[in-house]
This record gives C-alpha cells, sequence and structure tokens, in this order.
C-alpha cells in the first residue's frame, strides 16, 4: 500500500514538467524515505534524479519499497488535470497495475481521480558515487536558463569555464561567437540573487546545449540552481525543492576537438 | 530481419554477383550507389525473364519494400510494410503465396546492417563476405499499378532464423544464397527453391560494429562501414575512478594521465601488479613499459622526471588490481562518434 499527500500538489506538476522532456518512461521508486527516481535519457547522455523526501510530504505511507514503472508524458496529461492549488495525493496498491492521483481542491469541494495505467521499464539504475567538484557555481536559476538560451540561438555547445574571475559561458557558431561571464556577487539584497562561485581548480568543460536548455525546465522548481563541475566528471546542474528534495541533472561533457585538451594539465 | 544493406555495386557487376553472364539490363534508373540503403530505394534485382522456360535473366531495378498488386491503386505505397518476408510462411501469406511460383528473384549487395539490442542501446554491425564479394538474397516481387497508371516494381528480401554464429546478434537474418547452385535453384527450379530458404552457416560470413549514426538512413557513405570500437563492458566499475577523488588529490592526476594512455594501462595490468618501481628495469617488459611512459610522459609535456610519476602512479597501479577494468573509460570515450561520451563512460550500473 502507498500513499502519499502532498498539499503543494503544484510541485509535482513542476517537476514532471521538468523532467518530461529528457526522460519519457521512467520507474518512480518509494521507499519508506521517499519518492525517487533515475532515469537516463535515450542516448544515454544526461541523467536526471529526482529526490522528495517523505518529510515533505503531509502523509507518506510506504508499507513496503516499490517501483513504478510511468509514462512521464502521460503522467504529465494527467497531472495538468489538477489545479495548482490542488492537494495531491498519489496511491497504489500492492501487486496492482496502476496507479492513482487523487486531486483535492483547497476547499475540498472538488475530488478528482485519475488512474493511470503503470508499465515495466527496465532501468537501466547507475551507482552515482559521491564526489568533490572542482567547481560549484550557485546562481539564479533564470540567469542560468537566459543564458542557455541565448547561447544556443548561436552554437550547439557551451563551454563552461571556472576560473577565479567567475564563470564564463561561451559558444561559437556559424555566425559568431559568445562569452557570457558572471562575476561572484553575493552582495544583494535577497540571497537568491547571489552568483557564488567556489572553485578549488579552474575547470573548462563542453556542453551539448540542447541539453542543458532541457535541464532549465526545471527552472520553476528553484530560485537558484548549482553547478558543480570537474575535469573528468559529468557536471550536475541541482535544483533544490525546498525542504523536500533536489531534481539533479547529470551530463557527460563533449569531447573536444583537440583530445589532448581535456587531459588535465601537469 | 534485414532492413539495411550497403548497395555500392555498379550496375553491371550484379548479374556477375549472382553468377549469371550475358545477361540484359532492363531499367537501370537505380540511385546512386549508396552506402546505406533502405527500404523505399531502387535496388537492382536479377530476375527471370517474363514468359519462358529459357534460363534468361534480366537485371531489373525494383523498388525495395514489396506493394501487393492487389493494393489499391490510389494507396500511398509503404515501402517498410513488406520489406522482409519470413521464409517459413511464404506458402501461408496471400502477399508472397502468389509471387513463389514465378516471381523469385536475386537481390546481390556488398553486405547488410543488423542491430544489437542491448537493454535500450542499439549497436550497429555491417556483415559482409570475408573476401569481399556480394551477397546474394532469396527475394521475392511483386508489380502494383498505381492511379495514373504507373507500374511499380517492390521486392521483399526473405529471412530466416540466424545462423548459430549470428543468433547473439539477432534472431532473424536474411536468406543468403551462398553458390552458384544456391542462386540458380531459387531462380529456376520449381520444385527445390525451398531447399535453399535455411539459415547461412558458412563461416565467411563476417561482421564488425559500424556507427549508430548509420541509423539514420540520410547518414551516407564510406563512413557506414567503417569499423569502430565498440563500447565493451558496460557493467565498468568506476568507483575506482570515483573513490580517488575522495584521496589526496596529487595522487589522482598522475592517475588520469595513465588512464589515457590505454597501452601503458594493459601493460601495467599484465605485469607489474607488486612491483611498481619500474625505473631499473632489466628484462624486457620492465624496459618496455618505461619506454611507455617515458613516452607517455613526453607526449605531454609532463616537467617532472620519470621517477617521480613512476612514483605518483603507484596508487593507480594498486587501483588497477582491484578495479580491474581500467581501460573502459578511454576506450569509450574514443568510441563516441561524435565526442559526445554517455554517462556509461562515468557511472557503472547498480
Amino acid at each position: 500500500m502507498l500513499e502519499l499527500r502532498l498539499v503543494q500538489g503544484s510541485l509535482l506538476k513542476k517537476v514532471l514538467e521538468a523532467i518530461k522532456d529528457l526522460v519519457n518512461d521512467a520507474n518512480f521508486d518509494c521507499s519508506a524515505s521517499g519518492f525517487s527516481l533515475q532515469a537516463m535519457d535515450s542516448s544515454h547522455v544526461a541523467l536526471v534524479a529526482l529526490l522528495l523526501r517523505s518529510e515533505g510530504f503531509e502523509h507518506y505511507r510506504c508499507d513496503r519499497n516499490i517501483s513504478m514503472g510511468m509514462n512521464l508524458n502521460n503522467m504529465s496529461k494527467m497531472l495538468k488535470c489538477a489545479g495548482n492549488e490542488d492537494i495531491v495525493t498519489i496511491k497504489a496498491d500492492d501487486g496492482s497495475d496502476t496507479v492513482t492521483f487523487m486531486f483535492e481542491s483547497p476547499t475540498q469541494d472538488k475530488i478528482s481521480d485519475f488512474e493511470m495505467k503503470l508499465m515495466d521499464i527496465d532501468s537501466e539504475h547507475l551507482g552515482i558515487p559521491e564526489a568533490e567538484y572542482h567547481a560549484i557555481v550557485r546562481m539564479p536559476s533564470s540567469e542560468f536558463a537566459r543564458i542557455c538560451k541565448d547561447l544556443s540561438s548561436i552554437g550547439d555547445t557551451v563551454v563552461i569555464s571556472v576560473t577565479k574571475e567567475g564563470v564564463k559561458f561561451s559558444t561559437r557558431g556559424d555566425i559568431g561567437t559568445a562569452n557570457i561571464v558572471c562575476r561572484q556577487n553575493t552582495s544583494v539584497d535577497k540571497p537568491e540573487e547571489a552568483t557564488v562561485i567556489e572553485m578549488n581548480e579552474p575547470v573548462s568543460l563542453t556542453f551539448a546545449l540542447r541539453y542543458m536548455n532541457s535541464f532549465t525546465k526545471a527552472t520553476p522548481l528553484s530560485n537558484t540552481v548549482t553547478i558543480s563541475l570537474s575535469n573528468e566528471l559529468p557536471v550536475v546542474v541541482e535544483y533544490k525543492i525546498a525542504e523536500m528534495g533536489h531534481v539533479r541533472f547529470y551530463l557527460a561533457p563533449k569531447i573536444e576537438e583537440d583530445e589532448e585538451e581535456t587531459k588535465p594539465e601537469v | 530481419m534485414c532492413g539495411r544493406a550497403r548497395c555500392t555495386l555498379r550496375p553491371d557487376d550484379f548479374p556477375r554477383a549472382c553468377h549469371y553472364n550475358n545477361v540484359s539490363v532492363r531499367s537501370v534508373n537505380m540511385d546512386q550507389p549508396s552506402y546505406n540503403v533502405s527500404p523505399g530505394f531502387d535496388v537492382p534485382v536479377v530476375r527471370r525473364e517474363d514468359a519462358s522456360n529459357s534460363n534468361g535473366c534480366i537485371v531489373h531495378c525494383m523498388k525495395w519494400g514489396l506493394i501487393p498488386s492487389f493494393t489499391k491503386k490510389t494507396e500511398k505505397p509503404d515501402y517498410y510494410k513488406m520489406f522482409n518476408a519470413r521464409s517459413e510462411s511464404i506458402d501461408e501469406k496471400a502477399s508472397f503465396l502468389r509471387l513463389v511460383p514465378k516471381c523469385r528473384c536475386l537481390v546481390a549487395v556488398e553486405g547488410f546492417y543488423e542491430w544489437n539490442k542491448d537493454g535500450s542501446r542499439k549497436q550497429p554491425y555491417y556483415i559482409h563476405f570475408k573476401d569481399g564479394r556480394p551477397l546474394v538474397f532469396a527475394a521475392l516481387y511483386d508489380s502494383w499499378q498505381n492511379s495514373e497508371g504507373e507500374i511499380l516494381y517492390t521486392f521483399t528480401i526473405l529471412t530466416t532464423s540466424s545462423s548459430s554464429a549470428l543468433q547473439w546478434m539477432h534472431d532473424r537474418m536474411p536468406v543468403i544464397l551462398g553458390d552458384k547452385g544456391a542462386t540458380g535453384t531459387w531462380l529456376n527450379n520449381s520444385l527445390n527453391y525451398k531447399t535453399v530458404l535455411k539459415p547461412y552457416e558458412e563461416s565467411d560470413l563476417v561482421w564488425y560494429p559500424v556507427t549508430p549514426a548509420m541509423g539514420k538512413t540520410s547518414f551516407n557513405g564510406p563512413e557506414c562501414v567503417k569499423e569502430i570500437q565498440i563500447k565493451i563492458e558496460r557493467n565498468a566499475s568506476i568507483s575506482k575512478f570515483f573513490s580517488i577523488k575522495g584521496a589526496e588529490r596529487e595522487d589522482s592526476k598522475p592517475q588520469q594521465k595513465v588512464l589515457c594512455d590505454k597501452p601503458v594501462e594493459t601493460k601495467l595490468l599484465k605485469g607489474e601488479n607488486d612491483e611498481p618501481e619500474t625505473e631499473k628495469g632489466n628484462d624486457d617488459r620492465k624496459t618496455n613499459n618505461c619506454n611507455y611512459c617515458q613516452g607517455d610522459a613526453a607526449k605531454h609535456q609532463i616537467k617532472r622526471d620519470y621517477e617521480a610519476f613512476t612514483a605518483d602512479s603507484k596508487p593507480a597501479l594498486h587501483n588497477t588490481v582491484t578495479g580491474s577494468t581500467t581501460p573502459v573509460k578511454k576506450e569509450k570515450l574514443k568510441g563516441a562518434d561524435d565526442k559526445q561520451p554517455t554517462l556509461f563512460s562515468y557511472f557503472r550500473k547498480s
């Protein structure tokens, strides 16, 4: 038996909007500790990891661990039927091949039930070890989304370089080049508007903008985004979900034209 | 299944490929020679001449993907509907049954492509004869007249269960007619033609992996048949790679360096497990290794003396012993075609 009641139902809608473009089908894993998902895009270049901790739900009951395969597009269709103020409850019986989404209006005068068929999905779960990153950039999520959108109109890839000076996003395309530098800026009125750069070592990595743009679909989930970079690791683009968890996107860097360049310098 | 092939033969090579000489060539308005032919393409086939008991054969250019003659005149032809016919059931399916007596033909290609599906990723292979001679497939053809009165000749390639050697890749393969006897039987023998409808078991059929980019029909050219390094060992343990992060930083960098050069790594794996001090090399193996390291060092402009380098790479050695799959990273990075490695290069499956 599974019953998860989320007062802030719109959050689940936003989560789905954030990941459904990247992944078609995915297994949602429910355990006593929380509601999570890990899935790769079809080309296995990007990965999304979602965690909604049990504490964030008003009511959380998960008798035993279950994994529910869902088509995210279909799930999104159903969740779109929920009002933004609605309370969403996810229910599933043991051994059932369906999941039920229940939407309650805040005034309790309207209750909707949507039952969705589950699917069998071979999940390719990856073990993602904790890692120390060479550079971690925290910046307003809307700023990051804007940069990715702007750069993708010029080139296909973005080079993200972090130095003491700041973080630089550059691209190159047929029509020309673009460089956007964001300096560390902590003297702002609101903490979420700050750009904070922690750097142990300078890094410079190239990524496909297509994926980056897809990640920025999670912008409504959080005012800030954290980008963690290491020269030999996939980048992590993390959107925190207040008091509940996070959506993390991992993206394998592209190998640069001259392979020597990507090797760490000694 | 067989849904993609390389067809770069010259039109006059077709009869020879099918072991027929002196045949007339009819309507060879074939598409450009293509390394990536899919249903809907014009492909020359060899068929018997109409209405004759003679062994006269002609080369006739037809579209791949059968459009049965009884298809509605107004229908839009869908070449993907019947580009293959299961040889086991050609006697049962209405679309093929009618064609078996009179409309058998031969298709010659240089090789074909087959995909091996492993989980959700698909890896194409190019399958061809070791000696480069063309493959001849058993096929059936039909003609259909559309509403404008144009007659469209189309064919379908017969398939059978895969040979024991190819079973791992896919459960079906095209019917390959390996010699003159087989092509003759299929084309001309009205009684025993079924004897050739079996998997091709000879060992001269070989294959190698090619770029997944050829999955797009628009991708063409010799690149389609270029052998690639396949990304093996997807379950590779790279936890070693990550655990390094937690350890001292100084160690991790030279280790990357070692990782970057596969020959060095494999050398190390082979011999040097318990004696990393390679600088005092006496035997061949050691000196060899020495050269490798120095070469490597020079190549990457490591401005440090050799001893320091080997000393630093010690942790790498220990790790290779436990990790055992180190070369994977590099290989995968190399294998990715458009310089975009997948996450399997970094994370292992759990």
